[in-house]
């Protein structure tokens, strides 16, 4: 009886990968262990005790059922310390039930393993809510979600279950985001946050779980958000105390700068290369830095013709950075076409419209698009040509 | 991970900690009831026809809501939400315990031995000199029996007087002991 092992080594013998001597070796490696198992009947009695697990595993659903569903009909009936019992048992079954599944088959249940302990860690949060109704305790669900962390993420750690820390992660979250001081740093309840979240990178990171890690990672930006937030107001009630001349005026400094900054690097290199953030390494953040004003300047100027002079300066700008490096930055040139159909939008959206109505508007626009998609694709060819007229040359 | 060393123990450990959190919670609300100060309050329905939620009852008290008048000493502009505050209560003449002083922040030194403080917390962050604060004790909520649940529920849409027998620790702390309704108990808590 050849078994699916011996098989592959045949085949491999006679496709060369293993030699003769390896191959004789390995099967009699398989023949000495069958013949060991085979000596203390292990194979026999392992195949009788399977079929006993199957028989007795199903008896169990069963009966579990069964129980359930009296437990669940008499509800009411059920002395309410025999409930919290039974939830104890719960627990206890969880967490231990998943620790000899660790012991009986160490790395191969792991995930049946992680089960018994989120059931365990259920069994808790269960246990919490039915105390709570026993006694009438309204309290608010940000202290039971604290508790819950606490319980998870410290059983969590102790049996090193990455499904708890994780689901623990999840309400000390909660708990946080919920929490009055949700945008303050300062505040204790930050620093809970922090330290539980970075207790729990620090398991992730000991037990070389990837996804948990990211998992902490993301709720801890989760938790950072309302202070995001605090500060993005902060910062535009800041912005909005600076007199509007000031404003447009920096940011048409700006604005010229960058364009400077674009042609120079691209034009005068021996210039730019000396004063670093014009040179031509930068163009990116140039660009950025043009654009950004751009877009200010259009959150200055919105009416009629601030509105067009912004959207001239737009164009302009995106032009300048299509003639410097348009051919070898892809990024900035698609980045520029776009802005570029946008001012268009905008610029008719504005103007035209009202003197069009709406289908002679889309008509222009269509036609306008046309004609923008035409000159894109001549520059696209140009510059391919040129490309390639190099490339041919050096 | 590929060892766990002392797993079982710590499972163990995680098991015993858990239920311990449960039995603690159990013991400390059976000591409440059990040693508290018993205290009779009245409830005023909040929307009769929204009494029921889900598997219980919210309850509304006198004391839910503390005018300003009632503070003492401090005056504080406004509260935040969850700002702790302790209520001293005090039986009418028909037998019902009304709110008669208020202090923010933590029990008075000077209370007297017979007087009866109750804790509590600011509902929303509110202004608190000219409009009474929404307080929060924790008692907010019965948990009935479904057979029992329509039964008060309809009662107390007929106005009847619905009376919460509440139990007070030292620390200010209620829990629920009884639910009365025109004088007839309902529903009483057992100890466990």
């Amino acid at each position: 009886m050849a078994t699916l092992i011996e098989r592959q080594i045949e085949d491999w013998e006679k496709r060369g990968v293993v030699d003769a001597e390896t191959a004789t070796r390995l099967r009699d490696d398989i023949g000495a262990g069958m013949a060991r198992a085979r000596g203390s009947h292990a194979t026999k009695s392992a195949r009788r005790f399977s079929f006993f697990q199957v028989v007795a595993f199903f008896a169990a659903i069963s009966i579990a059922a069964a129980v359930l569903i009296f437990v669940a009909a008499n509800w009411e009936y059920v002395p309410r310390l025999v409930r919290v019992s039974g939830v104890m048992a719960i627990v206890a079954f969880g967490y231990l039930g998943g620790a000899f599944v660790r012991q009986r088959f160490g790395l191969r249940r792991t995930l049946v393993e992680e089960a018994f302990y989120l059931v365990g860690g259920a069994a808790f949060i269960g246990g919490v809510a039915l105390v709570g109704q026993m006694y009438h305790i309204s309290g608010d669900t940000r202290d039971a979600a604290l508790l819950y962390a606490a319980g998870l993420g410290l059983s969590g750690f102790a049996v090193r279950s990455r499904a708890l820390v994780a689901v623990a992660a999840g309400w000390i979250t909660y708990w946080h985001l919920e929490g009055p001081q949700a945008g303050n740093l300062l505040s204790l309840q930050f620093l809970v946050f922090a330290i539980s979240i970075g207790a729990g990178i620090a398991f992730a990171i000991l037990t070389k779980a990837r996804w948990l890690r990211r998992v902490l990672y993301l709720a801890g930006l989760v938790g950072l958000v309302p202070f995001a937030w605090e500060v993005l107001k902060y910062v535009a009630d800041l912005y909005d105390s600076i007199p509007p001349e000031v404003r447009i005026a920096v940011w048409v400094a700006i604005y010229v700068l960058s364009l400077v900054a674009i042609l120079a690097g691209r034009f005068l290199p021996e210039v730019a290369n000396r004063i670093s953030p014009l040179s031509a390494k930068r163009a990116g953040g140039q660009f950025a830095v043009g654009l950004l004003s751009i877009a200010f300047l259009h959150g200055e100027l919105d009416t009629d013709a601030g509105l067009i002079v912004v959207s001239c300066l737009a164009v302009i700008f995106v032009l300048a950075a299509l003639y410097a490096y348009g051919r070898d930055r892809r990024v900035i040139r698609y980045i520029s076409y776009v802005v570029f159909v946008g001012e268009v939008f905008i610029v008719y959206g504005e103007t035209v419209y009202s003197m069009l109505g709406t289908s002679g508007f889309f008509l222009a626009l269509g036609l306008v698009l046309a004609v923008i998609a035409f000159v894109v694709y001549r520059l696209e060819r140009l510059w391919k040509a040129r490309k390639s007229k190099e490339a041919t040359n050096a | 991970m590929h060892r766990k060393p002392f797993l079982l123990a710590s499972a163990l450990a995680s098991v015993v900690a858990l239920c311990g959190v449960l039995g603690w919670m159990i013991a400390d609300r059976a000591a409440i009831l059990r040693d508290g100060h018993e205290i009779v309050l009245k409830t005023e329905p909040i929307d009769p026809r929204d009494l029921l939620r889900g598997r219980y009852v919210r309850l509304n008290y006198l004391i839910s809501s503390i005018p300003p008048l009632l503070y003492k000493d401090q005056v504080v502009d406004y509260f935040d939400s969850g700002t702790t505050i302790f209520v001293r209560v005090e039986e009418d003449d028909d037998g019902f315990w009304t709110a008669k002083e208020a202090v923010v922040g933590s029990l008075p030194d000077d209370r007297a031995d017979g007087d009866v403080w109750i804790r509590g917390e600011t509902r929303f962050r509110m202004a608190s000199t000219n409009t009474p604060a929404f307080v929060l004790y924790g008692i907010e909520r019965f948990y009935t029996p479904e057979h029992v649940a329509p039964e008060i529920e309809e009662r107390m849409r007929d106005r009847a007087v619905t009376e919460i027998v509440v139990a007070v620790a030292d620390d200010g702390r209620a829990q629920i002991k009884a639910l009365r309704q025109d004088g007839e108990t309902i529903f009483t808590e057992r100890l466990f």
